[in-house]
């Protein structure tokens, strides 16, 4: 088309007239520096968007610095409201520098993952004091992005990741929004496009999680001090310990079995084993050195499948039946302690035992980690030998003289007798279950001597009190005791089929070796007449069962109660499959693709692969969204563009039919009879007064463009059939 | 529904004199013929025409040759900063004779008006042959006196940015149906125009093609042009574009849209044509709109050239 403003001798003319087109780069260059307005929209969704990123980490940073992180956001946020002014260049110097020496002085480092993150999110609020320029918006939104992320050193769990899938939304509303200086679009369009934006970003982000190639060994690790705060058991056990977890219902581990469910009074989840008692705590015995005795190395490949993990040495544990396998999902602890069933018959990767048979990891489990496991239900534990029997045996002095006593009474009455050891188990347990033991969340306060006490005075207690003192008593009665820790029982969630463990299932009992049978696990909690149990809630810890329901619970508690499982269920989902998925994932799944012999090569094809597919089909959209049309009359005439196009004559879809058409025409003269036709037809069927019943010009549009050749016209073969005029305008 | 008037042989006759107009002014203005038949075409749409250009290029030539060809009467206001509404609509001055007031119609009772230099007038002024524009008539001393028919006004603009200028307001721009430009003349018009007689004599020597009725006659066939559906289609296309796009501070009013139906169906018209095609609404569309339109990264109203870029791009469904 020929406008005046096409002429271009006018348009070089008249050019001074007007101000000369700008290069796009000026225009950029221009657009950076341009000066911020005081308040615009985009302001207010980026301070919404940095609150967003500052948010979460009250939970996780020193309180000073967060109290200064929001000062420095409310002030930009008054500035912006126009109610105070940025400070100078001088004070943000300062500001700068005492934030630097404000974090090394709480943190005693800048480094590491506490003090990197809180240098990070005071300089990203102080960005702000000095944001004046676009450039400056731009580099905000960039750096909350990226500071964004430090919110999965803390936690990994989905809510965080669909609020930073929000926080994210937010960013790009304002980045949106600064580029956007039209009335016209408020600030719901700014939001749709910014979701639009993010949801079409999904797959591409879901293909790089699934196949961008995975280390074995990640290239740095999490800082040390990341998971420092999570509760769970510990390295000792005193009263009121367990029963401080007893309201935690942060999950421990979860379990899925291969094989039958155990029955609930098998569920015995062991953890830290303690020998030395030191009147008030049970700990490790320091004095003996916890070899690291079983490895790896002595595997017996009887009852493992995979050399992944070893047996045990037969002689320690003779299982008395098929081990039950499962597998563990364990939540980080921080601590070395991997939980199984008693008692294990394989060792997991990168797992071991020590003296005391506690099952360890080689490092804290700082993330959550997953492992396959066999245990014997029926098991005799080092049945034929016990070294180091003195530990077992100690005891402190000064204390607990009354239970001496009662022990005293009890070896006398039943001396000399056969299996004098058991008879002396089943009478302490039958003296916990005859005399007015209570068991209690609450339980009354114990000062000097907290057997004695205990025993003989308050007898309230949680399941720490009944396994030191029984263990107490087996020691004096000259049975070699201990305690252990760990979790009993679960919770059996029907929807995903899989046991959750809560750090409220934290429970103690103890172990006792006999001989003969070896170490035997006595739960003395467990005898308490329910009665005597003063919180319903807390069955289950003395009569062990996988707690599932429920006749008692009414509607709305069993409602409540379903969708936690539900809830917890789309959590274990979560980690098996996002924040679990490894190396060993990503391999067995590139196995199901049937490209695991290429290896990372493979991958990198499946990665190409995928996004060349991803980018096809935003091509193909772009490309054919303009030509999909059930109209007749479109289609016929679609269809003759498809022929030009294929001698090299392309429509575009701003062209009308008869600019087309000349263009045709004067391009290939050889093919205006026809082209003229099926243009004048195509539009004095689609834009004059044409009656829509009359099908006879459709018709004939139809077959005229099935007789049109374009090709054969151009090498000389005439068809003749088309010899309309070409009076189309 | 075609009438008599929209028949074929109608249509026909209505581009032979069309044609006949533009090519007989044609011969007094050289080499601007897309330029005469913008203007011939705003005229059969019944709108008024802005011409925004330079001094000298021929603004008032055009005008006069228009008014002359179709055959109307024509009369020149001169705006300047001390140009009074009385100067354009008229004044009553007392008739000793007859012992009354006697009215003394200004230049605006005239059918076709030369507003020249429109923005050098103060807003007062301005606003007196505007508000004659939009009402096709006038109220003074209480008295409403009507327009003839046709009534044209070709308002001529400097460049804004020229010293003594008040720019005109959007809302009185948008009275104007067209802005154009005329901008020099090519080589060989300019050598024409240099060799040849003086355009005065010619002025004076040009007869009309055209009388007021048959004027009045095609401005009725202009209405009766067809326009499809998938027209109006493409049409509701271009004016959503400017109501979403964050290019413009505003989108295109319904006035525009419907300024922009007209165009095209003059334009049709004159092409000899009963119906609108998509090609017809591309011509028109950047002499229509862009006066009212406004980018949002300039301060200035758009280029013909930039309209032309990014409204020519939507696609025609």
């Amino acid at each position: 088309m020929n406008t005046p403003a096409h002429n271009s001798r006018y348009d070089v003319r008249t050019s001074p007239l007007k101000t000369p087109p700008r290069k796009l780069r000026e225009q950029w260059q221009d657009r950076l520096h341009h000066k911020l307005d005081s308040a615009p929209a985009a302001n207010l969704w980026l301070f919404a968007g940095l609150a967003m990123v500052v948010l979460p980490h009250f939970a996780y940073q020193k309180f000073a610095i967060m109290v200064c992180c929001s000062v420095l956001l409310l002030w930009r946020l008054l500035y912006d409201l126009k109610t105070t002014a940025l400070p100078p260049r001088w004070l943000r110097i300062v500001l700068a520098f005492a934030a630097f020496a404000g974090v090394g002085t709480l943190h005693h480092t800048i480094f590491g993952r506490d003090a990197g993150v809180s240098l990070l999110l005071i300089m990203l609020c102080l960005k702000l004091l000095e944001m004046k320029k676009q450039r400056d918006f731009i580099v905000a939104v960039s750096l909350g992005y990226f500071v964004v992320i430090t919110g999965f050193l803390y936690s990994q769990t989905m809510l965080i990741a669909v609020y930073m899938f929000g926080t994210i939304i937010v960013l790009t509303t304002a980045l949106i929004a600064s580029n956007r200086l039209a009335s016209a679009w408020n600030d719901m369009a700014n939001v749709r496009l910014a979701g639009s934006m993010l949801v079409l970003a999904i797959p591409m982000a879901a293909l790089l999680f699934v196949l961008f190639p995975r280390l074995p060994t990640p290239l740095w690790g999490l800082p040390d001090d990341a998971f420092a705060g999570k509760t769970g058991l510990s390295d000792q056990m005193s009263p009121g310990q367990i029963s401080r977890l007893s309201d935690d219902d942060a999950v421990a581990f979860r379990v899925q079995f291969n094989s039958p469910l155990p029955r609930p009074s098998q569920l015995y989840w062991r953890g830290p084993v303690f020998s030395h008692f030191d009147g008030k705590t049970w700990r490790h015995d320091t004095t003996i050195e916890i070899p690291d005795t079983i490895d790896n190395t002595t595997a017996d490949t009887k009852h493992s499948d995979s050399g992944a993990y070893g047996t045990l040495n037969k002689q320690d544990i003779v299982g008395r039946d098929t081990p039950v396998a499962y597998s563990v999902t364990l939540e980080p602890h921080n601590q070395r302690w991997l939980f199984a069933l008693e008692m294990p018959a394989v060792l997991p990767a990168n797992g071991k035992f020590n003296d005391a048979f506690e099952l360890l990891s080689r490092q804290p489990v700082k993330k959550l980690v997953h492992y396959e496991m066999r245990s014997y239900l029926d098991y005799d534990l080092q049945p034929q030998r016990l070294s180091n029997r003195h530990v077992y045996l100690q005891l402190p002095s000064n204390i607990g003289i009354k239970a001496q006593e009662l022990i005293l009474q009890l070896i006398t009455s039943i001396a000399n007798q056969q299996d004098r050891d058991e008879k002396i188990v089943a009478a302490i347990l039958n003296y916990f279950r005859q005399q007015p033991f209570f068991y209690t969340k609450q339980p009354p306060l114990l000062r000097d001597d907290p057997i004695d006490e205990f025993l003989f005075e308050t007898r309230q207690g949680f399941c720490e009190h009944y396994a030191s003192a029984f263990t107490f008593l087996m020691r004096a009665a000259g049975i070699p005791a201990r305690v252990v820790t760990g979790y009993q029982g679960g919770e059996f969630n029907t929807l995903g089929d899989y046991l959750i463990v809560r750090q409220s299932d934290a429970h103690a009992w103890s172990e006792v070796w006999i001989a003969g049978k070896g170490w035997t696990r006595v739960d003395p909690t467990a005898v308490i007449p329910p009665e005597h149990v003063q919180y319903q809630e807390h069955l289950q810890r003395f009569r062990p069962s996988v707690a599932t329901t429920t006749v008692d619970l009414t509607w709305l508690a069993s409602t409540w109660h379903n969708i936690k499982l539900s809830w917890d269920n789309v959590n274990h989902f979560w980690n098996m499959w996002v924040i679990g998925y490894n190396n060993k994932k990503q391999n067995s799944f590139m196995s199901w693709l049937g490209l695991e012999q290429f290896g990372w090569q493979g991958l990198a094809i499946a990665l190409f692969s995928g996004l060349s597919i991803l980018v096809m089909l935003v091509a193909f959209h772009l490309l054919y969204r303009h030509r999909q049309s059930s109209d007749p009359v479109q289609k016929a005439y679609q269809r003759f563009c498809r022929k030009l196009e294929s001698i090299g004559v392309r429509k575009s879809h701003s062209e009308g039919a008869a600019h087309f058409a000349q263009r045709v025409i004067r391009q290939q003269p050889e093919l205006s009879t026809p082209v003229a036709t099926i243009t004048r037809l195509y539009n004095a069927i689609r834009y004059s007064d044409h009656d829509a019943t009359d099908k006879h010009a459709e018709n004939e549009l139809r077959e005229a463009v099935k007789g049109f050749h374009p090709q054969r016209l151009l090498t000389g073969y005439q068809s003749g059939k088309n010899n309309s005029n070409n009076s189309f305008k | 529904m075609p009438s008599a008037l929209a028949s074929d042989t109608a249509i026909g006759s209505v581009k032979t004199l069309t044609d006949s107009v533009v090519n007989q002014a044609g011969t007094i203005i050289l080499g601007k013929k897309r330029q005469l038949s913008l203007a011939l075409a705003c005229l059969l749409a019944r709108g008024h025409l802005l011409i925004e250009d330079l001094p000298g290029v021929g603004k008032t030539t055009l005008a006069h040759v228009m008014a002359k060809i179709l055959g109307l009467d024509y009369s020149r206001i001169q705006f300047t900063s001390d140009l009074l509404p009385a100067d354009i609509l008229g004044v009553s001055i007392f008739d000793r004779t007859a012992g009354a007031f006697q009215f003394h119609p200004g230049p605006v009772f005239s059918q076709v008006i030369l507003a020249d230099e429109i923005n050098r007038a103060t807003p007062k002024a301005q606003s007196a042959l505007l508000e004659a524009m939009e009402e096709h008539q006038v109220s003074i001393e209480g008295e409403t006196r009507p327009l003839p028919k046709p009534f044209f006004v070709i308002g001529t603009q400097n460049p804004t940015y020229q010293v003594g200028t008040f720019p005109l307001p959007e809302s009185q721009l948008d009275r104007f149906l067209m802005r154009i430009e005329l901008g020099y003349p090519d080589k060989t018009a300019e050598r024409a125009l240099l060799t040849g007689e003086d355009r005065r004599d010619l002025l004076e020597k040009i007869e009309p093609c055209l009388d007021i009725e048959q004027l009045l006659e095609i401005q009725g066939v202009v209405d009766q042009v067809h326009t499809s559906e998938a027209l109006l289609d493409y049409l509701q296309a271009i004016l959503e574009h400017t109501r979403k796009s964050p290019d413009y501070v505003s989108g295109l009013s319904p006035r525009a849209g419907l300024a922009l139906l007209h165009c095209a169906k003059a334009w049709a018209l004159m092409l000899g044509r009963n119906h609108v095609l998509p090609e017809d609404v591309q011509t028109v569309l950047p002499f229509v709109v862009s006066h009212r339109l406004k980018l949002t990264t300039d301060t200035h109203t758009m280029s013909h050239n930039d309209i032309a870029k990014q409204l020519l791009d939507i696609p025609i469904p």
